[in-house]
């Protein structure tokens, strides 16, 4: 109820939304009140009264072609049709849903010969059923009404169908499965609410055609029987006197577009409402340059400084919202002033939402905008003041003199388009080279940032490509016109150490050989400490420190850069007593995986082109010891997420044993949910993804309850709340959604999950990667306390080698789905003997101590 | 790409039998048969018995399913009661002109909803996408049938700048521009819905590529506005569109049943109704297997499309 | 920037010209072309074959028969046979053939050419007798044979007396076809006609048009139209928007209510004809209330029939005193009453028959051959019935689900249905629908199931006589007592109408629902 109110109120924001709401509302209030509207009656026939035309004495809308009062049989005949048009809806709406959450669901060939079927009825003229069911049931509109449901069941069963299949392979469809939900709960209780957006606004736009497609029956004789009205048959029988007497269809043919359009712009309404990205008001679509609203005199308050090739002075950039309109825009960068001279590397170092991003975007004027807006201050470039730039002056800027190198290269080069083009345009786009000499030099610049066969190269597409192959392609880009200035924003977050250390040396050395400057922002200490002469401490859109790289990491002065240094684990500062395992001698080991294959076979299709098979795990053999925490350590493609998997089940495995506490994993899974879920869990890396977005966080949580620790529902009040305290939440926040959570609470709540069944094995996939450093160092702390006191008993993996060290007692590395070498943390980290994890460890930027 | 493409092909051939199936069996439930149909009120027994015996009607339904399967794989699709000729020169006949009214429909929907979509969304919140947004919003509440009747009064009978109905003029007509004069008002009318939903696709599409990563750096390399948006954000957006307006030719087809009455045009549509009507199962059979036929056919072909224009869907 | 924006702005403006772009108008039809603006496709040019006037309208031009109506009457005339004699027995009928008449194709129309036309329907064995069905064939059922003693002879001899033989060899289903024509086409034929009509066939281009040309050798006076193109425009309203928009030279059936609009207009003509047309309601005189005459009479007496012609069909049709149309004058009484609207009286013979608030269902048409507007009259009757206490229960149906419902008898399942009826001889109707022979289970159009002995006799006697001023008063005699006994409610008769260009000359429309077009000009 709480939740309808609020999403009305959402819906009613919206001007438009809220008017198509107060039209409809009107129409159908109007039509219910049709008995006690002082109306005449709809069907008294007045021959010698016909088409009169509309205000004529008693007949304010004048009369039909049997003299029948045209707004008494409007109303009555809305009232009708809505009622058909709903239930028509509702009906094909159920029905159709029904089967695209089946066939999305299921997959495969389920899904095949569902969609065949809807293929079928598509093409299906829907007349001739019509008439079938006349002739069965008898003429009526009800009875019509049947076809028009089943000519429109396609249109939900596509449109649910596409949305179900875009969420069976979430990860929180895994972790309901792991709370013991059988696969229909599944299917109702976590998939269908976050379809029901879509099933909601289709069938808002569908109420229109049928309204529309029932007047179309009338024309046949299978609508409504006379003397009854409803808008269709208005609509036909007025035809008949369109020359004459346009009123009479046009009467009824002006409501149906007034429905039809208010249920459009309610359904308009209802998915901004519902589109959590949108909750907050709707965002423009960025223009070509972030907008500068200067106060009088707020630009260029210091002097030039000639010395300086980038100089920044009181930068501040807002985000003006519709969330925050009430109350003004909010600064994200609250004046920040930053010098970068000629072939200068300069670093800029902060957690998520600190501002650095912005600052660095807000250079070339790149921040989207809306919502982006900046307020203050002044980027000079070279003298020039790029905020007061034209924007055609600033696109020559752009990739010309300045260029940037983003974080995620999936996302930041265009899908679609061979990345040799993509180097090319940025070229022609500054200097009008012919296309063939445009190819060449981009088969130059893949050869300068070293990548493999170059040639060939540059008519792939991003998705054909590695990482670290991709993050090349995009330094090859910001290289094309040798710029002055480099912006590399995140460039390695997320690659693979090894790639990582490549990429930085490559930056390094290309810096060193052009003379190029760099701002490079990043988390990482390390990695500034490797590449960057001076650093900036950003926090809380403020620089609180900067200065020299060196000394700021040694000699923090701002208690902000000291409570960070302390919180990043660093690779051999965190040694730990050995404590000897707990052998297999008292309670057995926890996990035991023998030779454990993961092939996934090669794809014949019925005519030739095929996939060889591709093996993930080449028979993995490991023992955990109960209370143990064992590290798993490897890179992408390793195998040590397919191993995760594999031990609770999420993954089928081709070959081996998996025991958990010296039981079968088969034998588990074999007993149902419940036995497995008891038994062990699994922490995914991003809690975002793994929480269902539209259940509370009481909902989550009661589920493993429910289901796997069959808690009455008398007890599980205090139950949740304990399981909350636990992680150290604070229990309110239970009924909050997961958006409404920060990254580090909503990880806890994924945490508290995967305790509330007793489970004492736990697996942890990438359990804090996606947090800052300084939640996760928390996030390690709580961890360490609750297996502490549960006894429990860690499978922890990471690419992130300093946090293993942090947490394993005992480390196993990962490579090409087999395990390279296993050992002792401190052993293995201090000595490692195979030559992949020497390179690996080689690889982890380190801080100068 | 071949493979996938032999093999929805493969699976059409399921759904036409499963079709025609049905559609045999419906059109021998309903009453009247097509001897009523052809005697009308003069069908005494004796005149229905011996046309159901001159129209195969007096077999079983099963060797009625089985003579015309026979058939059809022989490649004859029987002759029409009704109109007592062959089954395929009629249906070829209206489909063609179908082809011609939902084609011209679709270019017109997709070039108006597209141009229109990009505009609102570029412009965003700005006077252009106001107009465009309450243009598309009228566009797809309208009544077709009974926009198109308003469009025939207005445009043909008041100021007779375009013809009535029909598809070519009723004399010395035929040439190219003959036709699409007269196709102007049907096509149009046909397309005022699609184009709609087109635009609000094409607007929101472009919208969420608008905010995406690559089209900032698209911006960062410098390129100028037009080569963002046409260039980049568009071709990205049109993986989304074009299944989208795979759809749309569905429905336009299905559309075009209203439009080619209030028009007159001689498609497959009003020839569908009136094979119904007059119970003329050989010709149903005809039409409904090609309009099902086209119509997995279209939804291929944005399929391929979309697969052509993103590589990343794999083959 | 402004580029991006002309960019759009230029291919806005392209695609919005494209549509307009193209050129204003094609050739206009010249003077010796007429357009005619049918109401449908035609199902079949070949007449033996087709039952609907839609066709007739059509084939008329194209073929003759051995007699035709004469222009303005339903009364026989010369055609291809310039005289004939009946014997006295009315058994025995000598046709003697217009000499030098050849069919289109060249093949000439002699006695031969005329036995093979009523050999073909009538013989189940003749080589062309699988070109049918032939739906009328009945309409001759009474040949016993046809025979060609010489080229210029025919003689058809009857199994009995058959009063509206001659009636029947004038209405469509009697136009002589080509037998060479047949034989070839085989059941194509009905898409390539041969006659030896006015005109001869052109072409056929399915659902645009059908062309039709002057006929250089006729035999009689030139058709002054070099051709005629027929259209169909099966919606009412836009044919009428054709018709005013100029597409269209003449255009049978207008809707009522569009009437108004070339009545007013300039440049128009509109042309009606009343025809032997009766728009009825089927009684079921065997289950439900109104087995009781009474009843019947009252549902006569409510239905304001008056104005259902008056106002709904605005004219097109006047109100029905019984069962034989006035364009039989020789055949109805004119001062008989039938049953003037009287409300009251209904009431008073409900109430004596205690049917008061007796509920009754309704079978309505959706469109159909003759119906009219038949939703829109069904409604009003339904209403009509209401203001006398009969609660009526409407249930509508597409044509052919209608004809699948009510040709196989009423039975318990309806009280009323809509019918309607062409015919050529006032012995048709009464002869197919209110016998007692004619009864469902004997294969028969009775739906309604009355019965009298003494109607069934006075039809037998009427359809043997070959004297008309006895079967006239034969009729009337039939008409006093199908009008008592109410076995229909009576309605109304058609007033067909036409709407033509003031440029058309010489047209008019004829009893017979006919549309010669022979003598038709355009200025």
């Amino acid at each position: 109820m709480r939740g309808g109110l609020a999403l009305l109120r959402r819906v009613m924001r919206n001007r438009l939304a809220a008017l198509g709401l107060v039209l409809l509302t009107l129409i159908v209030l109007a039509a219910l009140a049709a008995h006690v509207l002082p109306l005449a009656d709809p069907d008294a026939i007045d021959p010698a009264r016909r088409l009169l035309p509309p205000f004529s004495a008693g007949a304010w809308l004048g009369t039909d072609t049997l003299g029948r009062d045209v707004l008494a049989r409007l109303v009555w005949g809305t009232r009708l049709s809505l009622g058909v048009g709903v239930a028509a809806s509702l009906l094909a709406a159920l029905v159709g849903s029904a089967i695209g959450l089946v066939a999305g669901y299921a997959g495969g060939r389920t899904d095949g010969v569902l969609m065949r079927g809807i293929d079928v009825l598509m093409a299906f003229p829907y007349l001739l059923l019509a008439l079938a069911i006349v002739a069965a049931l008898g003429p009526g509109l009800l009875n019509a009404l049947y076809a028009v449901v089943v000519a429109n069941i396609p249109f939900f069963a596509r449109n649910v169908r596409g949305a179900t299949a875009g969420l069976r392979r979430r990860e929180f469809v895994d972790a309901a499965r792991l709370s013991g939900m059988g696969e229909a709960r599944i299917l109702l209780g976590e998939v269908l609410p976050n379809v029901l957006p879509v099933i909601i606004i289709t069938a808002s736009t569908t109420v229109g055609w049928m309204i529309l497609e029932t007047a179309g029956l009338s024309f046949l004789g299978l609508g409504s029987q006379p003397p009854q009205a409803d808008l269709g048959s208005m609509l036909s029988e007025g035809r008949k006197a369109l020359i004459t007497a346009p009123h009479v269809a046009a009467v009824p043919g002006l409501v149906v577009f007034l429905i039809v359009m208010s249920m459009n712009l309610i359904g308009d309404g209802l998915r901004d409402a519902l589109d959590p990205r949108l909750r907050s008001g709707i965002p423009g679509a960025p223009g070509a340059a972030t907008r500068v609203e200067r106060a009088a005199g707020g630009g260029g308050n210091s002097a030039p400084d000639p010395g300086a090739l980038l100089q920044v002075t009181g930068l501040r950039t807002a985000f003006d919202t519709a969330g925050n309109r009430a109350d003004g825009p909010v600064d994200a960068v609250k004046g920040v002033d930053l010098r970068v001279a000629p072939g200068e590397c300069l670093g800029i170092i902060g957690e998520s939402g600190s501002g650095k991003s912005v600052t660095a975007l807000s250079i070339a004027r790149l921040v989207a905008s809306p919502p982006g807006v900046v307020r203050g201050g002044s980027v000079r470039f070279a003298g020039d003041d790029l905020l007061a730039l034209p924007v055609g002056a600033l696109q020559r800027l752009r990739g010309g003199r300045i260029a940037y190198v983003f974080q995620d290269p999936l996302t930041t080069l265009h899908p679609l388009m061979p990345v040799g083009a993509q180097v090319a345009e940025a070229l022609r786009a500054h200097r009008p080279v012919p296309r063939a000499e445009a190819d060449r030099r981009v088969v130059e610049l893949f050869a300068a940032v070293k990548l493999p066969d170059p040639t060939t190269l540059v008519h792939a597409h991003p998705h054909e490509l590695s990482g670290g192959q991709r993050q090349r392609v995009g330094i090859a880009m910001a290289l094309a016109n040798d710029p002055e200035l480099i912006i590399a924003d995140e460039p390695t977050t997320a690659l693979d150490v090894t790639v990582q250390a490549e990429i930085l040396d490559l930056l390094d050395d290309l810096r060193r050989r052009r003379g190029l400057a760099v701002v490079f922002i990043s988390h990482d200490f390390g990695v500034i400490a490797r590449l960057c002469d001076r650093v900036a401490v950003m926090f809380q859109g403020e620089i609180v420190e900067e200065g020299d790289t060196r000394s700021v990491l040694t000699r923090p002065r701002h208690a902000y850069t000291r409570r960070l240094l302390a919180a990043v684990p660093v690779l051999g500062r965190s040694r730990r007593p050995e404590t000897p395992p707990r052998g297999a001698s008292s309670v057995g080991w926890a996990v035991e995986v023998r030779d454990l294959v993961k092939t996934y076979a090669a794809r014949r299709s019925l005519f030739g082109r095929s996939r060889p098979a591709v093996t993930a795990l080449k028979a993995v053999s490991l023992r955990v010891a109960a209370g143990e925490t064992l590290g798993i350590v490897g890179e992408s493609g390793s195998g040590k997420s397919t191993l995760a998997r594999s031990l609770v089940g999420l993954s089928r495995p081709t070959g081996g044993t998996v025991r958990l506490d010296g039981r079968p994993l088969a034998e588990l899974a074999a007993e149902g949910p419940r036995a497995l879920g008891r038994t062990v869990q699994y922490v995914f890396q991003d809690p975002l993804s793994s929480l269902n977005p539209r259940k509370t966080i009481r909902r989550t949580l009661t589920a493993p309850l429910r289901f796997l620790a069959g808690v009455p529902a008398a007890e599980r009040e205090g139950r949740l709340a304990g399981l909350m305290r636990s992680v150290d939440l604070d229990p309110a926040i239970l009924d909050r959604y997961p958006h409404e959570l920060s990254g580090g609470q909503a990880q806890r709540v994924a945490i508290a999950r995967a305790l509330a069944a007793g489970a004492r094995i736990i697996v942890l996939d990438e359990a804090v990667s996606a947090l800052d450093v300084s939640v996760r160092q928390q996030v390690l702390h709580l961890l360490a306390a609750l297996k502490e006191r549960h006894g429990l008993t860690y499978l922890f993996i990471s690419h992130d080698l300093a946090v293993v060290e942090a947490i394993a007692d005992r480390v196993v590395v990962m490579a090409a789905g087999a395990i390279v070498e296993e050992g002792p943390g401190d052993r293995l980290f201090a000595a490692p003997e195979h030559p992949y994890t020497r390179r690996l460890i080689a690889a982890v930027p380190t801080l100068p101590s | 790409m071949r493979s996938y493409i032999l093999g929805r092909l493969a699976a059409l051939v399921p759904v036409l039998f499963g079709l025609s199936v049905i559609v045999f069996l419906i059109m021998a439930l309903i009453p009247g048969d097509p001897a009523t149909a052809i005697l009308g009120p003069y069908a005494t027994p004796e005149n229905v018995a011996r046309l159901r015996q001159d129209l195969g009607l007096d077999h079983s339904l099963p060797v009625r399913y089985a003579t015309w399967l026979g058939n059809v794989l022989a490649g004859d699709l029987g002759r029409s009661s009704s109109l007592n000729r062959p089954v395929l020169d009629e249906v070829t006949e209206r489909f063609a002109a179908t082809l011609v009214l939902a084609g011209a429909a679709l270019v017109l929907a997709s070039v108006l909803g597209l141009l229109a979509g990009i505009l609102s969304a570029v412009r965003q919140f700005g006077l252009a996408d106001k107009l465009v947004t309450l243009a598309v919003l009228v566009g797809i509440s309208m009544p077709t049938f009974w926009l198109g009747l308003l469009l025939i009064l207005v445009f043909a009978v008041r100021w007779q700048l375009l013809p009535v109905s029909g598809m070519v003029s009723i004399y010395g007509g035929g040439d190219l521009p003959d036709l699409l004069w007269h196709l102007a008002l049907p096509a149009a009318t046909l397309a005022i819905v699609a184009a709609g939903v087109i635009a609000r696709l094409t607007r929101s599409a472009m919208l969420e590529v608008l905010r995406q990563d690559f089209v900032r750096t698209a911006r960062a390399k410098g390129l100028t506005e037009r080569r963002v948006v046409f260039g980049h954000a568009l071709r990205a957006a049109m993986v989304t569109v074009i299944p989208v307006i795979g759809i749309q030719a569905g429905f336009v087809l299905g559309g075009a049943v209203y439009i080619e009455t209030v028009f007159q045009w001689p498609g497959i549509g009003r020839m569908l109704v009136n094979a119904i009507a007059t119970r003329d199962v050989l010709l149903v059979q005809g039409g409904v297997l090609v309009v099902a036929a086209s119509y997995v056919l279209f939804n291929l072909l944005a399929d391929i499309l979309q697969r052509l224009l993103d590589p990343r869907i794999a083959p | 920037m402004t580029g991006f924006r002309r960019a759009l702005a230029g291919l806005l403006l392209g695609a919005l010209l494209a549509l307009p772009g193209a050129p204003l108008r094609a050739a206009p039809v010249p003077k010796d072309v007429l357009v005619v603006g049918q109401i449908a496709e035609p199902a079949s040019l070949d007449p033996a074959v087709s039952t609907a006037t839609n066709d007739f309208r059509i084939l008329v031009n194209l073929y003759e028969g051995l007699v035709r109506y004469r222009p303005g009457t339903l009364d026989v005339e010369p055609a291809l046979a310039e005289r004939w004699s009946v014997s006295d027995d009315g058994l025995t009928y000598r046709f003697t053939l217009r000499p030098g008449v050849t069919f289109h194709d060249g093949t000439p129309c002699d006695a031969q050419a005329v036995k093979f036309n009523f050999d073909r329907m009538l013989d189940r064995t003749h080589p062309a007798a699988d070109t049918g069905p032939f739906p009328l064939a009945f309409f001759f059922a009474a040949i016993d044979r046809v025979e060609a003693p010489d080229p210029l002879t025919v003689r058809i001899t009857l199994k009995e007396p058959f009063a509206p033989f001659l009636s029947n060899l004038a209405y469509p289903t009697g136009l002589i076809v080509s037998p060479t024509a047949v034989m070839k086409e085989g059941r194509g034929f009905g898409r390539r006609p041969v006659g030896t009509g006015p005109f001869r066939f052109v072409e056929w281009q399915g659902s645009r048009r059908l062309t039709i040309e002057r006929n250089p050798d006729y035999w009689g006076t030139p058709a002054k139209l070099r051709a005629v193109i027929f259209r169909p425009v099966s919606d009412p309203n836009t044919r009428a928007m054709e018709m005013l928009a100029g597409g269209l030279d003449v255009m049978v059936e207008v809707p009522a209510d569009a009437l108004s609009q070339f009545r007013d207009g300039d440049g128009f003509r509109v042309h009606e004809q009343a025809g032997p047309h009766l728009w009825f309601l089927i009684l079921n005189t065997r289950h439900g209330p109104l087995k009781d005459r009474r009843v019947r009479q009252a549902v006569n007496y409510a239905i304001d029939k008056r104005a259902i012609a008056d106002s709904i069909l605005q004219g097109t049709a006047i109100p029905a005193r019984g069962p034989t149309a006035p364009a039989f004058d020789w055949a109805t009484d004119p001062a008989a009453t039938g049953y003037p609207y009287d409300p009251d009286r209904a009431r008073a013979l409900l109430k004596e028959a205690r049917a008061e608030g007796a509920r009754l269902t309704f079978y309505v048409a959706e469109g159909g051959s003759g119906m009219l507007d038949s939703v829109a009259m069904g409604t009003a009757i339904q209403a009509n019935l209401a203001a006398v206490g009969l609660a009526v229960t409407i249930e509508t149906y597409e044509w052919n689900s209608f004809l699948a419902r009510v040709n196989g008898g009423l039975g318990e399942a309806a009280d009323m249905a809509e019918m309607a009826w062409m015919t050529n001889d006032p012995d048709t109707l009464p002869y197919l629908t209110l016998r007692s022979g004619a009864l469902p289970e004997e294969g028969g159009f009775n739906s309604g199931y009355y019965a009298n002995p003494e109607l069934d006799r006075l039809l037998e006697r009427a359809r043997r006589s070959g004297d008309r001023d006895e079967r006239g008063a034969l009729y009337r005699q039939a008409e006093r007592i199908i009008v008592e006994d109410a076995p229909w409610a009576f309605v109304a008769h058609w007033k067909q109408n036409a709407v033509t260009t003031a440029a058309v000359r010489g047209f008019a429309l004829e009893p017979s629902f006919f549309l010669l077009l022979d003598r038709v000009s355009k200025d």
